[in-house]
């Protein structure tokens, strides 16, 4: 198999690390099954399921929780078995290989998603022309951008080697990436202050600046404030009065028939 | 087929059908397929209940363009609980459609209400559970070069997986239209609106610490005995910084600003003040 096409397969696998979110989440762009696939194209299967648990093994605490994202475990994993296919060499040295690149995938992916946050404003519009199409069109169009991104990485980086890739990266600015970066971390703020825009009023600020509070001081977890803020408010309203008078009301209703 | 299970068109009498939720079901499949950082899955999410909305208020377009709108705010949650919480919104905007005193507002207060205790359970069930299980039986097999390895890995996670998914819409719905009904009947609507106004303000205040991310790098001191300006500022109160920048937006909001320019703005800002190493 030609070097282009074995690119070319990775490259489709790399590309399925993002595709695996949009069909359902199979969370299937994990070293585990990535690996194996890698070997195969490789023609060396069973060496790609070795590495697969080796690299399962590393990868099994880096998910994606929350708003953080954690170093992509599917690009690493294919580049790293790929690496130590083509050289034989043994999962770790392999693996250092990959991390670099999948650590350029992440911050190239941060540019991209900093950018879409500009692009999903036409979304907003689309809304408020009432056109419902035009709002899955962007999901659409930003959907094929992510997968595109990690179609190439992944092609290049087996097309023209580490080193290239380490070395076309140097070529951009690193304000540009470590800003981006930054903004990516100051952008949620903006959808915090419109939720806030739609449900804040006068009286209920105190409640926000509390869940703040909570979660900063005293390092409470979002469940945890959810369970004080649901104490909160059967106390603050008396709920537990008032859903025992509707039931005793009902109660006595259903007597009369 | 799991989806054609537990049909009670009785629980169906409004606008929406069984088959509606069905559709909900299957888009919510793709609810993670766009991301971005000011608001993560909102497109998406708009994408699952879109043709609901369309359903609801199809003859009303400016009450459908509200609609849309007010579901690509900010959302988040663990993919699993998507097709939970669509069911439970598309309950929500149909009561809105029906009842002419229903505050709209109270939709998204219970959408944030939710989101954050949502993934805070879905992520500990499915990602730091299923996953790991699935991934340790499978990493088991492989090391003895066993070719079904990933194979049992995609079972164990995507049986549950899929079940959630499938059921999820119609237990949400269910439960949302169930609810509602209780509520209006009792008379506790408006006082139950505002407690979840109060409950998603602490969802988001407590969102607001943990997803904002506001750091400076200024230094200060002679050389070799600097302080971190941020160590400074933390040690007073933690996210003071995130906490003023979200008013700050919150405020140019209010003013009217359009979220183009304070989104345009933030980049260009950060940008220049990490070239002048202030953060």
């Amino acid at each position: 198999m030609s070097v282009g096409l074995q690119a070319f397969l990775l490259g489709l696998l790399g590309a399925y690390c993002w595709l695996d979110w949009c069909i359902g989440f199979l969370y299937c762009n994990r070293p585990i099954v990535l690996c194996p696939l890698a070997g195969l194209i490789l023609n060396d299967f069973q060496t790609g399921l070795l590495i697969g648990a080796v690299l399962e093994t590393y990868f099994l605490g880096s998910v994606v929780i929350g708003a953080y994202v954690a170093p992509d475990a599917g690009i690493s994993g294919i580049l790293a078995c790929a690496f130590a296919i083509k050289s034989g060499l043994d999962a770790d040295a392999a693996l250092v290989m990959a991390v670099p690149i999948a650590v350029v995938m992440t911050q190239l992916q941060n540019i991209l998603w900093t950018l879409y946050s500009v692009m999903a404003k036409i979304a907003d519009k689309h809304a408020e022309n009432g056109n419902d199409k035009g709002v899955y069109r962007i999901m659409v169009i930003q959907m094929i951008g992510n997968t595109l991104l990690k179609f190439f990485v992944v092609y290049f980086a087996w097309l023209l080697g580490a080193d290239k890739v380490n070395a076309f990266m140097d070529m951009i600015p690193p304000v540009i990436l470590n800003g981006m970066a930054k903004a990516g971390g100051v952008l949620p703020a903006i959808g915090m202050a419109i939720l806030m825009i739609m449900i804040m009023n006068k009286e209920n600020v105190p409640y926000y600046i509390l869940g703040f509070f909570l979660a900063a001081y005293l390092k409470i977890p979002i469940i945890g404030i959810a369970v004080l803020g649901l104490i909160l408010v059967f106390t603050k309203y008396n709920f537990v009065g008032a859903f025992k008078t509707v039931g005793k009301e009902r109660k006595s209703d259903d007597n009369e028939y | 087929m799991i989806m054609n299970t537990n049909i009670n068109e009785n629980k169906y009498n409004k606008i929406i059908t069984h088959k509606d939720i069905v559709k909900l079901n299957w888009r919510s499949m793709m609810g993670a397929s766009a991301c971005n950082f000011e608001r993560l899955t909102n497109v998406p999410f708009c994408f699952i209940v879109g043709p609901a909305l369309k359903k609801i208020y199809g003859d009303d377009k400016e009450a459908f363009s509200k609609a849309l709108q007010r579901h690509l705010v900010y959302y988040a949650t663990t993919p699993q609980v998507y097709s939970y919480m669509g069911g439970l919104m598309v309950a929500m905007e149909e009561q809105n459609k029906l009842d002419p005193d229903f505050d709209e507002h109270s939709i998204n207060a219970v959408k944030s209400a939710l989101m954050g205790p949502l993934s805070g359970i879905g992520d500990a069930l499915f990602v730091s559970t299923i996953r790991v299980i699935g991934a340790s039986v499978a990493i088991s097999l492989a090391q003895t070069g066993n070719a079904i390895a990933p194979l049992v890995y995609f079972l164990i996670f995507n049986i549950p997986n899929n079940i959630f998914r499938f059921y999820g819409g119609q237990v949400g719905y269910e439960m949302g239209t169930g609810l509602l009904t209780k509520l209006q009947e009792s008379g506790l609507m408006d006082k139950v609106m505002s407690a979840a106004s109060i409950l998603g303000l602490m969802v988001i205040g407590g969102m607001s610490y943990t997803s904002i991310g506001v750091n400076l790098a200024l230094t200060w001191g002679p050389e070799g005995y600097q302080t971190n300006i941020m160590d400074v500022i933390n040690g007073i109160f933690p996210g003071l910084l995130s906490l003023a920048v979200v008013f700050l937006f919150y405020w140019m909001r209010k003013k009217n600003v359009s979220t183009v320019i304070m989104l345009v703005g933030t980049i260009i800002v950060v940008c220049i003040l990490t070239a002048m190493g202030i953060m």
